[in-house]
């Protein structure tokens, strides 16, 4: 199955529209709208066995993108499904249902994103340190990291040593 | 009754800080919940404040054990997106390098899985084993581990043909005791039957929690990145993908066993095929785009993702080790088993471990000096012109003794 032939599967089995961006031959990139995840998690992972590898969050301009990699190590391509959850409404459909190896993934992108993944069963921290607060989110662009290391103390101290008074023997 | 057993995040059997929290029934376990985050150093956020080259000596030390899986990951993502070919003979020392990797990471695991089973035997052989593979690594690189030969677009550094005939005796020499281990592995009563059918991850179980590497090929699942999504020389190399069906510890032992055989194989052909010529290509510039890399590492499929804005530094970079998608299947492979095989189990997906080994002690025995920089870069200078010695040829040493 090249990429072709699978987008052309994928036009035939889902009902939404999604947008497509071929890479390279071995890298495709789809978009679609936040509504339609697990849908297309269905047709790729259930009906197409695909492998899930991983899931990046990325804070951009228009809210948080997250990219959903899915592997068909048969066919030699990776898939890639992004959708975006807009920054007032920071909630995205959870996939654990369909895919459970999507568990740790899910929970990482809320602890360092805050990204809220509707209908994970355990949906808490899980990388972050205990002293970061619930609501301080390391990856979004508007965190401060030199206020954070000013407020919890791990700001380097810096001291200029003062330069010597070097005096100067005349020669006689 | 049921009651809670806490493992960790500082246990002595593991090196790692994990916390896992088995819920028993008598002997039996119920149910497993896994914590980390114990030691997490911020290395994706770190990435983004760092240049291109400067990443790759980070992501390099995102391991202790595995310095040439990532960084060898994150240039194939690089790569991608700027859809680049390496020079031939680069990916030819990528491959060597990384295979001599997988060969001793194998090692240490078989090492210590005979450890926690308390079959100290095994530990003593594989170890004593690992030992000549790591110098090897040492004398063509200069360093054990971390030894900063990736680049994007190449190696930084080409390896002299001169030194690849140690490399094919220190195999030869390590071949007939890797098919022995093999065979006792087969034949022991003990470790087979502490072993087998112990911990089974069903070929269901692996799809579904999308497990890689060893892990999934000793349930069945036939995937490997090397031949998959072929990146390195791997495609001009004739190998088998080790699989499995009985998805237990032993089935996990046994890949890993042929795999270091396989690896053999490959290295063998990689220093025979090798050519001659360029090993670095000039990149100037990285456009905005997006990259995807994989890599097979010793413990499965490593992929990184990056995401570049057109500047100096990358946007995003995100990684995803082999046994972050390989530890939430505890979940399936451990409930129902007993409290004495979970331990085995729990290491059976070789969670990955820190190894520093090169200095014992930093502080002399009699008194209370403390050695600095200096010295200890000294002393390790000393240990590989002494590893050379004792490999190279004569006439190799005066070269030698010029670097030093």
């Amino acid at each position: 199955m090249k990429i072709q032939e699978f987008i052309e599967i994928l036009k035939s089995k889902s009902k939404f529209p999604f947008e497509v961006q071929q890479h390279s031959e071995k890298r495709v990139y789809i978009r679609i709208a936040r509504e339609n995840l697990k849908d297309i998690a269905i047709v790729i992972f259930k009906e197409m066995n695909a492998k899930f590898s991983i899931a990046s969050g990325v804070h951009i301009r228009e809210g948080f993108e997250v990219l959903y990699h899915f592997t068909f190590d048969k066919d030699k391509f990776i898939c890639t499904v992004r959708t975006l959850a807009p920054h007032d409404d920071p909630k995205l459909d959870s996939l654990v249902s369909i895919i459970p190896g999507a568990t740790w993934i899910e929970r990482e992108i809320y602890d360092i994103l805050g990204v809220q993944f509707l209908g994970h069963p355990n949906l808490k921290r899980l990388v972050k340190a205990e002293f970061l607060g619930e609501k301080e989110f390391p990856f979004r662009k508007d965190f401060n990291i030199k206020k954070f290391k000013e407020d919890h103390g791990l700001a380097p101290k810096i001291s200029f040593i003062q330069p010597v008074e070097q005096t100067v023997k005349k020669s006689k | 009754m049921r009651s809670i057993i806490p493992i960790g995040p500082f246990h002595p059997l593991q090196d790692e800080p994990e916390n896992f929290l088995l819920t028993v029934e008598g002997e039996t376990v119920v149910d497993i919940d896994v914590n980390i985050g114990y030691i997490h150093k911020g290395i994706e956020l770190l990435a983004q404040q760092k240049t291109y080259d400067q990443t790759v000596f980070l992501v390099e030390r995102i391991c202790g054990i595995c310095s040439i899986t990532h960084t060898v990951c994150f240039c194939n993502a690089v790569e991608d997106l700027l859809k680049v070919e390496i020079p031939e003979r680069a990916k030819y020392i990528r491959t060597i390098l990384g295979e001599i990797e997988r060969i001793h990471s194998h090692l240490l695991w078989m090492g210590l899985a005979g450890h926690f089973i308390g079959y100290n035997t095994v530990f003593m052989w594989t170890w004593k084993y690992r030992e000549p593979i790591l110098d090897m690594m040492e004398y063509l690189t200069g360093n054990r581990q971390s030894c900063g030969m990736l680049k994007v677009g190449g190696v930084r550094r080409n390896l002299e043909d001169s030194r690849f005939p140690a490399l094919l005796k220190t195999l030869s020499e390590m071949e007939p005791k890797i098919k022995m281990l093999a065979e006792a592995v087969q034949d022991d009563p003990v470790l087979k039957a502490r072993l087998e059918g112990v911990g089974v991850l069903t070929k269901k179980d692996a799809i579904d929690y999308c497990v890689v590497g060893p892990t999934a090929r000793a349930s069945g699942v036939d995937i490997d990145v090397r031949r998959d999504d072929p990146y390195a020389a791997y495609p001009y190399l004739d190998w088998n993908v080790i699989v499995l069906n009985g998805g237990d510890v032993y089935s996990k032992f046994l890949v890993r066993v042929l795999e270091v055989l396989e690896a053999i194989k490959i290295l063998r052909q990689a220093v025979k095929q090798i050519p001659k010529g360029d090993f670095l290509l000039e990149i100037k510039e990285i456009p905005p785009g997006e990259g995807i890399g994989r890599y097979e590492a010793p413990r499965g499929e490593d992929i990184h993702y990056v995401r570049s804005n057109g500047t100096n530094f990358p946007e995003r970079l995100k990684v995803r080790a082999p046994s972050f998608i390989n530890i939430p299947s505890f979940t399936a492979s451990c409930i129902g088993q007993q409290i004495a095989d979970v331990t085995i189990t729990l290491a059976a997906v070789d969670p990955c471990y820190s190894c520093t080994e090169r200095m014992i002690s930093a502080r002399d025995l009699s008194g209370n000096k403390k050695y600095s920089q200096k010295d200890l870069l000294e002393i390790s200078h000393q240990k590989t012109l002494e590893i050379s010695r004792n490999l190279a040829r004569p006439a190799d040493l005066p070269k030698l003794k010029k670097y030093l």
